[in-house]
């Protein structure tokens, strides 16, 4: 253990002050084998982008003590975008031209790093159309602590890990929910 | 709203200086070895299908159980190689394939910090721990689940290596190999883990029915 606290503190230098990309959201096995199940149809992926309201910079980078973090895809919102679609596309579930389609706001997005315990919050609003009809309208939220650390070496990454974690953790929810799933279903 | 919590910042401020100092003095001195276990596994060493199909390959990696996309980035191409080399399938997709075929890989790192535990015994038989205080062990986890279509029942075979770190002036450990970087250290896990777990797919009654 002492060892790995003095490798740790060497580290901590390399890791404040600086930005970091995210690195693209993976469809997990999980996740996979749950949408495969789900009976839900093939979905088109609408707009996503801010929510009325929300602040701007919520949609741009994260911070983690010292050290920022934005996505690849250019804003948040993009990014829940695309991990959706990767999702989707993943269990057999994309399809560009299908009649039912979702899109989405990003409401809220929140990192505390914390000295001890760290917290993210993510919230976004998610609407589903069945050829122009609304058929799902319902704002979802994710909200998680971990075990956090004064080692930025330590606290850092896995605060930016977490704070990703919270967008598929959102995405989870959504996958799960009995009104998606009876909206995104073939009618009865 | 993102919030920077101002405390840490403090204490980073005057920890630079110092673990600069401690880079300076002490870089050089930590040395890494993959201890012998599972062995390498040749192309050649896989009992191969008569008919290889494609099939659906996810990745992931895990860090204490929880995902990790960073470390993910990094070595999926790795696996991905592993995967490829074995001739255990025609092809690999990041895509579902018509037969719904699907192959998922999850390597999960975790520390090893009782060495009396049943987990680190799970990875450390054979090994001493009388130098258990100049040591860092890392343990590795590859669990690998193969679904053959929509339904089917899952076949999961797990393998695990673990790779040794340490300071200062110490003989290697027994039974090890020393590795030149990380990055050598973690491609030796990946190959050994994930083919010794693709071996015992291959032989698995119910993956070659």
């Amino acid at each position: 253990m002492r060892f790995r606290m003095i490798l740790l503190v060497m580290l901590s230098a390399l890791a404040s002050g600086c930005a970091t990309t995210l690195a693209p959201h993976q469809p997990s096995v999980n996740t996979v084998t749950m949408l495969r199940s789900s009976g839900i149809q093939k979905l088109a992926v609408g707009d996503f982008k801010l929510a009325p309201g929300a602040k701007a910079d919520i949609d741009k980078s994260v911070s983690a003590r010292a050290t920022s973090a934005s996505p690849a895809e250019g804003t948040f919102s993009a990014y829940l975008k695309a991990a959706l679609v990767s999702d989707l596309k993943a269990s057999g579930l994309y399809d560009a031209g299908a009649a039912l389609a979702i899109q989405g706001q990003l409401v809220d997005a929140q990192l505390d790093t914390g000295m001890s315990t760290g917290r993210a919050i993510i919230a976004a609003h998610f609407q589903v159309t069945r050829s122009g009809q609304t058929a799902f309208d319902k704002t979802l939220k994710d909200e998680h602590t971990w075990d956090s650390s004064f080692v930025g070496a330590i606290a850092i990454p896995r605060a930016i890990n977490e704070y990703q974690a919270g967008y598929a953790n959102l995405l989870g929810q959504l996958y799960k929910d009995p009104d998606f799933l009876r909206a995104c279903r073939a009618p009865q | 709203m993102n919030r920077i919590v101002k405390g840490p910042w403090k204490w980073a401020c005057w920890s630079v200086p110092l673990a600069a100092a401690l880079g300076l003095f002490l870089s050089g001195c930590v040395s890494m070895y993959v201890p012998n276990g599972l062995p390498e596994v040749a192309p050649a060493d896989y009992v191969k299908p008569q008919h290889p199909a494609a099939v659906q390959l996810l990745v992931d990696w895990t860090t204490e159980g929880k995902s990790n996309t960073k470390a993910l980035a990094e070595t999926r191409g790795e696996v991905v190689s592993v995967v490829n080399e074995s001739g255990l399938f025609a092809s690999t997709s990041r895509d579902p394939v018509p037969s719904a075929a699907l192959l998922a890989i999850t390597i999960d790192d975790s520390p090893i910090t009782n060495p009396n535990s049943a987990f680190a015994k799970g990875f450390l038989t054979g090994f001493t721990f009388g130098l258990i205080g100049t040591k860092g062990f890392e343990g590795y986890t590859c669990t690998v689940t193969y679904i053959p279509s929509n339904g089917a029942d899952k076949l999961t075979h797990v393998t695990r290596q673990p790779l040794i770190f340490t300071m200062g002036a110490h003989a290697a450990p027994d039974n090890s190999i020393p590795a030149p970087t990380l990055k050598d250290a973690v491609r030796t896990m990946i190959r050994r883990t994930v083919g010794n777990a693709l071996k015992e797919l291959a032989v698995d009654p119910a993956f070659t029915r």
